[in-house]
This record gives structure tokens, sequence and C-alpha cells, in this order.
């Protein structure tokens, strides 16, 4: 098709895409740009920029944010990499090997997306409590791993089930460990997918709330997902630096994303189906 | 499900011609192995999950404040809930929202896969696709907070934008009023094109096969007409994916209460499970909030066994 008649056949849809995505991001781009005012400018102009910029607002709400960012990641990455290993593990087992209980013990996992996790929460805490695992790494990390697994070994069994069987015979054949044969065959392949439960995993344990606030006390542990909220709180009257907190908030995962972004659609463009 | 060639796991036997050409085209796998990859997963969810249910079930019968062991009272909690005027506000409140904000998202999910799906061009379909998928990774709190400023009664983008084009002479606090907090709460995030369920169904239907489309085609099938006689039915099992997963995400949200309205004005936006945070952590009524958490699950329990159903009843999967 000629590139003129591409667009005379398009021209509607790439006005409707248009108009939902300004949609979208008007309130974003508001944001961003309001995060370089002060009070004074903010009341006077409401939608357009104005001049001078104050990039200080960034200064005056980078203190709180970088200690809750760095928080977040301490509590992420471990739980990310948990997630990923125990998923790929558990998704294996049940996309390349028959066992006796493998269809029920499998239901009896994706059953657990059922139960509400904030049921869960009252139990836990009380495990929290009497563990004295409160503002502790594990006592974040190792539930919110919980929750991820779930959905990861879901999305790993769905993906490793398309790896053609061959080449884990001819492996075989050459006298590789059932071990070697997850390593050095499923996992390089199943790249993609990782890709994707890795990005699943980030922007669960960047925005879960009700967790850190039950399991963390110490106001200086706290998350960016309840850090950005809290800082609200108290600046809630300063419109600058409050969206400048906002857009400090949202940078990581952002950053994060363009680099992997690829990745992540082609770990999805297989499909998700029930 | 059942599959001929890998078959792996068997009992280990020494004998028979069968077996030995068994183990020559696979191999015998111990039994024990795929068990040992699932061990870390059953352990986590064994004790993060499994039994805090039971925990949770079995508290709802007690008088429980943690870290106090719970003292036996029967169906007390249950029967002062369904008592309890603000919980059974509640569940009407959730309701509403549940199916508001579960039809936008799959409504607008579909329109916007469907919109980029017809373009004609590879490079259009996938920066439109990446423009819906970025707004997925701005922080939940962010984005509700950022919402939380659209419908600002002073200050807020929606009032700036109806008195701007002349639509309202006052401003209007739409978290601050009765009828309008709920409503508010379902646009959050409007159009609500960007999110998982764009991704899902975009996916899906790259997936179909396009000899289906150019018969329909050649037929004489209007584009429009395809989008509800082919695609429609073809992509239902995502489809019903996203509806389990929308429907219980409604049924327990919490967020947009907690950041947004705190369940007010007078409870028009208290949620159950935003119910059960305040009854148990503030009030430190963990039993009565057991409760709460065990009438959730049997509602998602029976949500997604009907949903199920509904999608399995006469329905013979074409593979795509």
């Amino acid at each position: 098709m000629s590139q003129s008649s591409a667009w005379r056949r398009d021209w509607p849809l790439m006005l409707a895409l248009l108009i939902l995505a300004i949609i979208t991001y008007v309130p974003f781009v508001f944001t961003v740009i309001n995060s370089f005012k002060i009070n004074a400018q903010f009341f006077q102009q409401f939608w357009l920029p104005t001049l001078p910029l104050h990039p200080e607002n960034y200064v005056r709400a980078w203190p709180a944010m970088g200690r809750a960012i760095f928080n977040s990641f301490t509590y992420s990455i471990p739980t990310l990499v948990l997630t990923l290993i125990i998923s790929g593990l558990a998704g294996y087992a049940f996309a390349r090997y028959r066992f006796p209980g493998r269809n029920i013990l499998f239901v009896a996992i994706l059953a657990l997306i059922m139960i509400p996790g904030i049921l869960l929460v009252i139990p836990m805490f009380s495990v929290i409590i009497a563990l004295d695992w409160g503002d502790t790494l594990q006592g974040v990390v190792l539930p919110w791993v919980s929750v991820e697994i779930v959905f990861g070994t879901f999305l790993m069994r769905t993906f490793f089930e398309t790896l053609p069987q061959e080449y884990f015979e001819a492996a075989r054949l050459d006298g590789a460990s059932e071990f070697t044969l997850l390593i050095r065959i499923a996992v390089p392949l199943a790249i993609p997918a990782f890709s994707t439960l890795a990005i699943l995993d980030l922007l669960f344990s960047w925005n879960d709330i009700i967790w850190p606030l039950v399991a963390i006390f110490d106001s200086g542990r706290l998350p960016v997902s309840i850090g950005v909220l809290s800082f609200a709180g108290q600046y809630g009257t300063d419109y600058g630096v409050t969206f400048a907190s906002y857009v400090i908030a949202s940078l990581p995962l952002i950053i994060i994303f363009a680099f992997t972004s690829r990745r992540f659609m082609d770990g999805l463009s297989g499909g998700l189906s029930i | 499900m059942i599959r001929s060639s890998d078959q792996t796991v068997g009992p280990k036997t020494n004998s028979g011609a069968r077996v030995s050409r068994w183990k020559l085209r696979s191999g015998f796998v111990p039994i024990y192995v795929p068990f040992l990859f699932l061990i870390p997963a059953l352990i986590l969810l064994l004790s993060f999950r499994y039994i805090p249910a039971v925990s949770a079930i079995f508290h709802s019968f007690t008088y429980w404040n943690i870290p106090e062991p719970g003292e036996f009272i029967g169906l007390e909690n249950y029967q002062a809930l369904f008592d309890d005027p603000i919980f059974i506000k509640s569940l009407g409140n959730i309701l509403k929202y549940m199916v508001g904000r579960t039809a936008l998202v799959l409504v607008m999910a579909f329109v916007g896969a469907e919109l980029v799906y017809n373009l004609s061009s590879d490079r259009w379909r996938n920066i439109w696709r990446m423009v819906f998928t970025i707004p997925m990774v701005i922080p939940i709190t962010v984005n509700l907070l950022v919402w939380q400023q659209v419908y600002a009664g002073r200050q807020g983008m929606l009032n700036e934008f109806l008195t701007g084009i002349g639509a309202m002479a006052r401003p209007y606090p739409w978290l601050g009023r009765p009828d309008t907090a709920l409503p508010a709460l379902i646009f959050i995030g409007f159009p609500a094109v960007a999110g998982f369920g764009f991704l899902i169904i975009l996916a899906a239907l790259q997936n179909l096969s396009s000899e289906v489309n150019d018969a329909a085609l050649i037929d004489g099938c209007s584009r429009f007409r395809r989008v509800f006689s082919i695609d429609l039915p073809a992509i239902r099992g995502p489809l019903a994916l996203i509806l389990i997963l929308s429907l219980n995400q409604g049924m327990q949200e919490f967020a947009p209460m907690l950041v947004m309205t705190q369940g007010g004005p007078i409870n028009t936006t208290m949620s159950p499970a935003y119910y059960l945070y305040i009854q148990g952590f503030t009030y430190g009524k963990h039993g009565y909030a057991s409760a709460i958490g065990t009438v959730l699950m049997l509602m998602t329990l029976v949500l997604s066994i009907f949903i199920l159903r509904m999608r399995y009843r006469r329905a013979y999967d074409v593979a795509v």
C-alpha cells in the first residue's frame, strides 16, 4: 500500500488515538509544567509555563524523595530477584514435567489470585509481630514475593510451554542434567518472559501501599509509594514543590522502562488467556 | 492438556523394551525433580498465603487484638457486621465502583486496542502501543495524587477547564460532594486506555490469523462488522482474564479511597477493603476486620466462578 492511501485509510483512527492520548497525558504534562512554578506564578497562570523557571522546587523535594527512592530499591531489588528465580523454577516444573498432583497443585496456586490480598494483611501482620520482623527487609520482601510468584508461575509456565520439546530432547541425549537443561536452554530462551515479569514485579513493589503501611513503622524507611503521600501531606499548599516530588517519584521506573520496553512488549506479545 | 511427547516423569524401572525406547527418546527424570523445583514456591505460599488465609477465616470467629491471642466468640462479628450501616453502605459503593470501573476499563482498552490494530502501518502501531504503555509505569500513588489535583475544588484542572470554556459558572468540589465523589473515583485515569488490559487485548488481536480476516473481507464483511463478529468472539479468553482481574481488583479497591477521600464524604466512597483497614489498624479490631475480609473473599470467589462458568459455557475455542 502506498504511503498516501495508507494515510487516507488510517487518518480517522490516528485522530481518535491522538485525542485519547492527549486526554491521557494532559494531567501529567500539567504536573511537570507546574513543578517549575512558585505559588504566585501558579495562581496567576494555570495551564502554561511561566518564566523564570524554579528548578529549586526539585532541590527542596529531593532529600525526602531521594531517600524514599533508595528505600524502594532496597525492597524492590531483592523482591525482583527472588520472584524471578522462584517463578522460573515453578513455571518450568509445571510446563515440562508430568507428576502426580500437577493439575491440582497448579489450580491451588492460581486460586490464590481470588483471595483478597487485604484479607491476608491482618494474619501476616500478626506473624510479623510474632517474629519481630517489623521494619526489617525480610518482613517486607518475603510477603511481596509470595504475592508475585502466583502470577509469575502462571506467566512462566505459559511461556515455557511454547518452547519446542526438541531442544530439550537433543540436550538430554547429550547427557545434560535436568538442572543444566533449565539453566542452559530454558532460561536463555525465556529472557523476554523474565523481562515482562520483572517489569510487572517492579510495578507491583513500587506501587503497593498497604503492606509497607502495615509492616514499616519507621518513617525513614518508607518506600516511594507512601513517601510521596506523606510528602504531599506536608507540602500540600506549596504546589510547585509537591508537583516536583511527583515527578521525582515517577522518574526511576520511567527510566528503567525506557531501557527495557522492547523486551517487555515481546514477553507479552505471546498473549495471556484463560 | 494431554500431550504425548513430553511424558518425562515415571517410576524408574530397568526392564521392558518399551521402557528402554522411552528412555532413548526423552530420558527418565526422577519423580522428585519437579517437586524440587517447586519447593521454594510452595514454602513461601504456605507461610504467607495459605496459612494466613486459614488464620484469617479462623480469627473472623474471634475477638482478636494483636498481639493477644484470639478469643472465640462464634458468629458475633458477622452479626455485628451485617448490622453495621457503614459496612452495608460500603458493599453498595463497591458494587457500583466495581461495575463502573470494569466497564470503563474493558470498553476503553478494547476500543484503544482495535484502533491500534486496524492501522496499516507497523511503525505507527508500535508507536501508539508505546504511548499507551508509558502511563502504566507512573506510580499509582502519584497517579492518584495527580487526579486529586484534577478534581480539586480550588486550582483543579477539571474546574479550570470547565469554567474556562464556559460550561460551568463556578468551580465544583468533585470529591467533596456525596453525589459526585464515587463517580469521580471511577473515572480516575480517564480515558483509561493505558493499562494492562490494552496490552493483553492488542497482543491477542495481533495473534489472530490473518486468513480469517482476509476471508471475511472477500465475503464483503465491513471492518466495523468484523470487530464484533470475528475479533470479539475470538479473544474471549483474554477478555475473561481481564474481566476477572479487573472485577477482583475493583472488589478489593483501597488505594483511591485511602489517598483521595478517606471514605468520605459521609461514607459515600467507603469501600469494604478500606473499612477493613480502618477497623484493623486504626481501631485494632482484628477479628472484626477478618470477618470483613472473609465476606470479601467469598464475594470474590463467587464472582470468579460465575465468570469462569459463563466463559466456558458452550464455548469451543478455536486455536489461534
